[in-house]
């Protein structure tokens, strides 16, 4: 069975100028991604790659100068943004305002009919969330994590197709984190397509299905989550690790130039021990018989196809120092 | 509807829970007591005096505080992003502008008419009955201004920031009130530009206008006359109308990044 596409972002183009005097800012170049019904989908990348410009495009608060966004086939509309829920990075609520006050305001936006219904409605959600017995406190008073809570309430109550969040775990505790975990992975049960804009990168591995880099406004590289172990294929992504012990960075690279060795992918250094990472098998292996020649341990060799996370993270520290 | 009444109902109670509600509610009041003192230890005319620092205290108090929570109900909901989820929702940016211009509306009607009933017990209390008919149609021509002023200063805040919507809203006003006294001024010269200026100021833009007691006084007049008050409305509903429109019209095509 063929998934649906649900949103289809098309060629989208941004240029902001942030002052008057100052050059325009490229925000989004020809950005292309489709979501499909169903999948979890992270956005990834550094400070200003696009994300949130992005996200708020797609909740219709920025107008793209190029290209078009589509949900279920239809130009983004008042419509279709009934069927989109929302949770901010940092969540703000207007000051004096209950909890209660909130959801309600909320809900009446979505022509959910019936006082009784409504009123049912927000009970049932702030028991989910936990705030059954703060209903009536001001939301500003709260701490950082039951606010998170009132915006997960408000971003779930009108039970969306399409959960948009950017930075659901910014400044959370712990316990915090593993409650939002445990709601993203419970609406993913339920079939709810998710955007999730994150820095969070065990979050990303284990929560989503599929992701898309952007630098600088551009989409630099999608993946979606093969089925051999659920790990991202990216391309030159590190994947073969070869940890040696006995030569510095300096003396490697002159050691690779002489003998006309492969170039790693990644590299760094662990204590004593260098890391080099490589995409391929056969890059890898060429360098063990060298190595051993030289004098230099081979402390570890092989394939890493558990280790999504730091595969990731090696990957990132790379991406975002350019 | 339903969107439109909840939204109002957010933004009314987000100003009646406001800090500076209660202390600014008690500003007028005190003002009107001020100018109670103040007309017994004259030796002018008691009403008179009354009148003027009253009604001064009066514009002045609502005005800079229409002004001020215009700015803010726009600046703070964009800065804090609070309407970034209502925005997300099916609702049109016209209908959550207009909700909180209504809510504000609310608010300064509240506030004036704690003014006006506290002006009632002064004159009661000073044994001169209460506010005759044209009395209390000025007190309703000051509050249009307030009216007008909150949604000048929610358009200039959709166009700027938070301190340049106040500083402008408060120079627009200042000008509003100043700008019809130069063009009558026999003497102040002005070279042609500035005359233009000047007049297409006074004629547009003229502050004066919601000053009905101080018109009345200078024409020797002790009734409005019924064309002028009609002239007077059309003028306010005309000016507000614009305001309001190029305020949603500038809200709903900005980028709210």
């Amino acid at each position: 069975m063929t998934q649906q596409i649900l949103l289809q972002i098309d060629s989208i183009s941004k240029t902001f100028r942030p002052e008057v005097f100052q050059p325009p800012v490229k925000s989004l170049q020809s950005l292309t991604i489709d979501f499909t019904d169903g999948e979890c989908t992270g956005l990834v990348g550094h400070n200003g790659a696009g994300k949130t410009t992005t996200i708020r495009m797609i909740l219709g608060l920025i107008s793209p100068d190029k290209g078009s966004i589509k949900f279920r086939g239809q130009p983004l509309s008042k419509t279709s943004r009934s069927s989109i829920g929302y949770l901010a990075e940092s969540v703000k609520f207007p000051s004096g305002l209950t909890c209660r006050e909130i959801l309600t305001t909320h809900i009446s936006l979505f022509r959910i009919k019936g006082n009784k219904e409504r009123k049912e409605l927000i009970q049932e959600t702030l028991e989910k969330v936990g705030l059954q017995a703060f209903a009536d406190r001001k939301a500003k008073s709260m701490s950082k994590g039951m606010q998170q809570r009132l915006a997960w309430a408000q971003a779930t109550i009108h039970e969306p197709d399409l959960l948009v969040l950017d930075e659901p775990f910014s400044g959370l505790d712990p316990v915090g984190r593993m409650n939002m975990k445990n709601w993203i992975l419970s609406e993913k049960r339920r079939g709810l397509t998710i955007i999730l804009c994150t820095h969070e990168l065990p979050q990303i591995t284990s929560l989503c299905d599929n992701i898309h880099i952007l630098r600088q406004g551009k989409l630099v590289y999608s993946s979606s989550k093969n089925n051999r172990g659920g790990t991202f294929e990216i391309k030159n992504l590190p994947r073969y690790f070869l940890d040696i012990s006995g030569p510095d960075a300096k003396e490697l690279s002159q050691f690779k130039d002489l003998k006309n060795l492969p170039q790693w992918t990644s590299q760094h250094s662990e204590g004593f021990l260098l890391r080099l990472g490589f995409s391929d098998y056969h890059s890898a292996a060429s360098w063990l018989s060298p190595c051993l020649q030289m004098g230099w341990v081979i402390v570890r060799f092989g394939d890493d196809n558990s280790a999504t996370e730091e595969q990731l993270l090696t990957y990132f520290k790379e991406e975002f120092s350019q | 509807m339903i969107a439109f009444i909840a939204l109002y109902r957010e933004a009314f109670i987000w100003l009646r829970r406001d800090k500076i509600f209660g202390p600014i509610l008690m500003a007028g009041v005190v003002i009107s007591l001020f100018a109670n003192i103040a007309s017994n230890w004259t030796i002018e005319e008691f009403s008179r005096i009354l009148f003027d620092v009253g009604i001064a205290g009066f514009r002045i108090t609502g005005g800079l505080i229409a002004i001020l929570w215009g700015s803010r109900m726009i600046h703070d909901a964009i800065a804090e992003r609070s309407l970034d989820p209502r925005l997300a929702s099916p609702i049109s940016r016209n209908t959550w502008y207009l909700a909180r211009y209504c809510a504000l509306a609310t608010v300064l009607f509240i506030m004036g008419l704690a003014y006006f009933l506290a002006w009632q017990v002064i004159m009661h209390l000073n044994g001169q009955g209460l506010t005759s008919h044209i009395q209390n149609w000025a007190f309703g021509m000051l509050f249009f201004e307030w009216l007008i002023l909150a949604a000048l200063s929610m358009l200039l805040a959709t166009l700027s920031g938070f301190g340049m919507s106040l500083f402008s809203t408060t120079a627009l006003w200042i000008i509003g009130i100043f700008a019809p006294l130069v063009a009558a001024s026999k003497d102040i010269q002005l070279d042609p530009l500035q005359a233009v200026v000047i007049n297409l100021f006074s004629s547009i833009w003229n502050f004066h206008r919601f000053n009905i007691l101080d018109d009345l006084a200078i024409s020797g007049q002790n009734i409005l006359q019924y064309d002028d008050l009609v002239s007077r409305l059309l003028w306010i509903i005309s000016l507000l109308a614009t305001l309001l429109v190029a305020g949603t019209w500038r809200f709903t095509e900005r980028d709210l990044n």
